[in-house]
């Protein structure tokens, strides 16, 4: 039994100012009640069968994680479905990007007053996967839709999911477009030529991630890489241990690029080209990503490929 | 200049469903659509825009990969420079496992022409979306599998691996049965790093609506098993614990709690 919009119907039959407020503001007088985007359409557009199936189904919440990708042009056509089935959507967007999806639905609200800047992000995770879990366990089909992909870089995001599965809710994530993506297309590199490796700037230096300098490799946040705020050009400034780790395996006039993906559909993408040795000396920006060319082509080894040739030349007999 | 240009785009892996708004624009709005795409989404995009032609018509069976791309690229600057809007609508990302993309694009810009690539939902996406890996943890290498054989791929068994076209290892083409020897070779690569009882996930992303998508789950000694596929992809996650330094935690600042 749906108790939420039984709830609803009893005011309206009971309560004088409940049933004006409604006569004067439907959309409002439903929505501050609760009822999801199904629900409210069965009562707007009175169809008696809907709302007495409604009545009987005890409502399944589910999340659906999504990413908006990183400009607006970027909305896929599942992730407006997505947006415009759920009963309530909550998002963590730039402005320009929240209103591209305001017009998908009408329960839209920002999960950005969750980042209070005395919030540590354990904090943050925790409050976000309460907020978008509460609707979730009371019924409710919940969307929560991030920047970019919301599987790449997003702790909260896959917080939810596994809380949410964890509780024997439904829940899916559906992919956006990434700044990675961006930077592929921007820089014109194929991370398949050589293959690629991918790491937060910080956790890459923290734990000493192992790498192959024939494949690309890129960092991400590195404008987060200096948490104890030294001064530009210390020796322990974030970047300088970057330049001094990464020295050890390129040459000092290796030229990275400090790449910053277009905020919007009439934005450049930030590309700046520069060596390793100048590293120090250079201020990011938060969304700052880094590129590492291969230091050269790898090269097949022809006892490999020539094993690998055998096989495919060997009569089917021993198999 | 004649009024040629070129847009690359990408149509996603899920067909039709992972195309960008910006991506059916520039499908709508091109003169010509030359397309390398499934058949649902090449069905799409000339219900779309019936000027379009596909470029699987370039490629034939047996064919060394090189011819192909060559002529996908004069196919493409071919059109930009009759003066037509061009638009390469390509499956996945347009930009990552495609040589032909980025060989047009530089040429088409080099002789003048407005020439962009406009990123879109990859195979590996859909992967960290499916699979919850976020590269955010401990990153992620992502490897052709059988460059990362012949290659000697330097690895982090600490980092999760992404072994691309695993089903398809050591197979340029000639078709038919999966290799065993690449096989037991990438089993020979991977198994002093993780062991055999390290599970480790086969993958197939979902290409179509309403489809899901695909894992299997098994112990890395039974890589043999994989099957013939090459849109099986197969996922290493990491082993082992990832222990902070201490000394490169405390030069950054960052306290690293005792365990």
């Amino acid at each position: 039994m749906n108790q939420r919009l039984a709830d609803f119907l009893i005011d309206l039959a009971e309560d004088v100012a409940a049933r004006a407020a409604f006569e004067s503001d439907p959309a409002g007088a439903m929505a501050r009640a609760g009822l999801s985007a199904a629900e409210q359409a069965a009562v707007r557009s009175r169809d008696q069968r809907q709302i007495r199936l409604l009545l009987s189904r005890a409502p399944a919440g589910r999340l659906t994680v999504v990413g908006a990708g990183i400009r607006p042009a970027h909305l896929t056509p599942e992730i407006r479905d997505a947006i415009a089935g759920a009963d309530r959507v909550f998002h963590q967007l730039p402005p320009g990007l929240a209103a591209g999806i305001q017009p998908l639905n009408p329960c839209i609200e920002s999960l950005l007053d969750l980042y209070a800047p005395n919030r540590s992000p354990g904090e943050i995770t925790a409050a976000t996967v309460e907020r978008l879990l509460a609707p979730a366990r009371a019924g409710e089909a919940v969307c929560a839709v991030f920047h970019g992909h919301p599987g790449m870089l997003c702790f909260p995001a896959g917080a939810a999911i596994r809380q949410a599965r964890q509780e024997g809710l439904e829940a899916a994530m559906l992919p956006g477009v990434s700044a990675e993506d961006c930077l592929y297309a921007d820089l014109g590199i194929d991370p398949a030529t050589h293959g690629s490796q991918s790491f937060e700037a910080t956790d890459f230096l923290v734990h000493r991630r192992r790498f192959d300098v024939r494949s690309l490799l890129l960092l991400w946040q590195v404008g987060g890489l200096n948490p104890a705020g030294r001064p530009a050009r210390h020796p322990d400034h974030g970047l300088a241990v970057l330049a001094e780790t990464l020295r050890g395996h390129y040459p000092p006039d290796h030229r990275v690029a400090a790449y910053e993906a277009a905020a919007d559909d009439a934005s450049l993408p930030a590309i700046r080209w520069l060596t390793l040795a100048e590293l120090p000396d250079q201020e990011f920006s938060p969304f700052t990503t880094l590129y590492v060319p291969p230091l050269e082509k790898p090269v097949a080894d022809p006892d490999v490929i020539a094993r690998l040739q055998a096989d495919v030349a060997a009569p089917d007999d021993d198999r | 200049m004649n009024g040629g240009s070129l847009d690359i785009v990408g149509t996603g892996i899920r067909a039709v469903a992972q195309v960008t708004a910006e991506a059916r624009r520039c499908i709508e709005a091109a003169d010509l659509v030359l397309y390398a795409t499934d058949a649902v989404t090449a069905r799409w995009i000339e219900r779309l825009n019936p000027r379009a032609e596909s470029l699987d018509r370039l490629y034939a069976p047996g064919e060394p990969r090189r011819v192909t791309y060559e002529r996908t690229v004069a196919r493409i600057l071919e059109a930009v420079r009759q003066g037509r809007r061009v638009c390469a609508a390509y499956y996945g990302h347009p930009g990552v496992f495609v040589h032909a993309t980025h060989a047009s694009l530089r040429l088409a810009r080099a002789e003048g022409y407005p020439a962009r690539m406009l990123p879109a939902v990859s195979a590996s996406d859909c992967l960290f979306a499916d699979l919850g890996a976020d590269p955010g943890h401990r990153g992620c290498q992502s490897h052709e599998a059988t460059d990362f054989l012949s290659h000697h791929t330097v690895f982090d068994p600490a980092v999760p691996l992404i072994l691309w076209q695993v089903g398809i290892i050591g197979d340029w083409g000639y078709g038919g049965r999966p290799n065993r020897t690449g096989r037991r070779m990438l089993l020979d690569k991977l198994l002093p790093a993780y062991g055999p009882d390290h599970e480790v996930v086969l993958y197939q992303a979902a290409q179509f609506a309403a489809i899901p998508h695909l894992t299997a789950r098994f112990p890395l000694r039974r890589l043999q098993a994989v099957p013939g596929d090459p849109y099986c992809t197969l996922f290493v996650p990491p082993t082992g614990a990832s222990r902070p330094d201490r000394e490169v935690a405390a030069r950054l600042g960052l306290t690293v709690p005792d365990r």
